[in-house]
């Protein structure tokens, strides 16, 4: 190997400068499959925090719970996963169903109404059962759908 | 399985040198964001039983490197033409003695100047660090082809350096 040859090898990394288009990061999270995605784990509720976290997150849920919330959910059954799975498929038909050539700005109102830094759907503990979960998500996601048809409506 | 937290910190511990390693092969940014995020998917989705994070990268880099040379098969450009390209000739050349090393920016200018199958060789034995056995496990070619064409790539990679075209 020649001098020139061991040059280019002993800097390799340097040759690595080159960065993906803006929003590289989000685009990737949208696209990991929430089932691969591990849900927090609460060690028997010993640490204060998890319980805070977990206090916190059923608070939310009940705080918004409401009966009516949940018709966006028929025929879905009560596991997490699936609840969370119909509510992007919600999501993505409204992106597609609104009137985007109105002048008014349809995609940030609903990225705002329905975007989640970290989801609902990861942060519930296990501790709660399935069923428990689903419901909790489903009244929850469903009142986000609510506010999605209100601004349909606006 | 890996929380969400972990799935961002690996993305970006790992991101940057997946999509360098794809764009060199295919030269093609949406591409090579696309054959990175698949690459890193894959892991996430199996991790696998690794017990170093050199196996993981190794891992992560022969997926990738994989995964960018059967995009370049599917653009059904390269086949005949590594063999063209091997079978030319072209006489041989060193850098100017004496003269001092480039630097790696125009280095990496000129190897981006290649033609395809010289610069995809030329990476793969020069920055990959892949021996000719591996590089002809991925590619499907004879390492006798793969020699010739890294022998010749070089020649042109300096002859580029030395023109000052770069």
């Amino acid at each position: 190997m020649t001098e020139f040859e061991q040059y280019i090898r002993e800097n390799a990394a340097r040759f690595d400068t080159a960065e993906p288009a803006p929003g590289h990061e989000e685009r990737f999270l949208a696209r990991v499959d929430p089932s691969v995605i591990q849900r927090p784990r609460f060690s028997g509720f010993r640490r204060p925090l998890a319980w805070a976290f977990a206090l916190a997150a059923v608070a939310v849920a009940l705080a918004v719970f409401r009966p009516g919330a949940s018709h966006y959910f028929l025929g879905v059954p009560n596991n997490p996963e699936r609840v969370y799975r119909s509510y992007l498929a919600q999501v993505e038909k409204a992106y597609l169903d609104f009137p985007w050539e109105d002048g008014y700005d349809w995609e940030s109102a609903l990225d705002e109404l329905t975007e989640e830094n970290v989801s609902l759907f990861e942060q519930l503990p296990e501790e709660l059962s399935p069923r428990r979960q689903a419901r909790i998500l489903k009244a929850y996601y469903g009142d986000l759908l609510d506010g999605v048809k209100q601004l349909k409506n606006r | 399985m890996m929380t969400r937290q972990e799935i961002t910190e690996f993305y970006r511990e790992h991101h940057r040198r997946l999509y360098n390693i794809s764009l060199r092969i295919l030269r093609d940014p949406e591409e090579a964001e696309e054959v990175m995020q698949d690459t890193l998917m894959k892991y996430i989705s199996s991790p696998g039983s690794f017990s170093s994070a050199a196996q993981i990268s190794a891992w992560l880099a022969r997926t990738c490197i994989r995964a960018s040379i059967d995009r370049l098969r599917r653009r059904r450009r390269r086949d005949a033409f590594l063999e063209d390209y091997a079978d030319s000739v072209i006489p041989d050349e060193e850098p100017d003695p004496g003269a001092p090393l480039p630097d790696i920016g125009r280095i990496r200018a000129a190897m981006d100047a290649l033609p395809e199958p010289y610069r995809l060789v030329l990476n793969l034995v020069l920055i990959e660090g892949l021996d000719y056995g591996e590089i002809a496990a991925l590619t499907g070619k004879k390492e006798p082809t793969l020699r010739s064409l890294y022998s010749r790539g070089r020649v042109k990679l300096v002859a580029l350096l030395n023109d000052r075209k770069i």
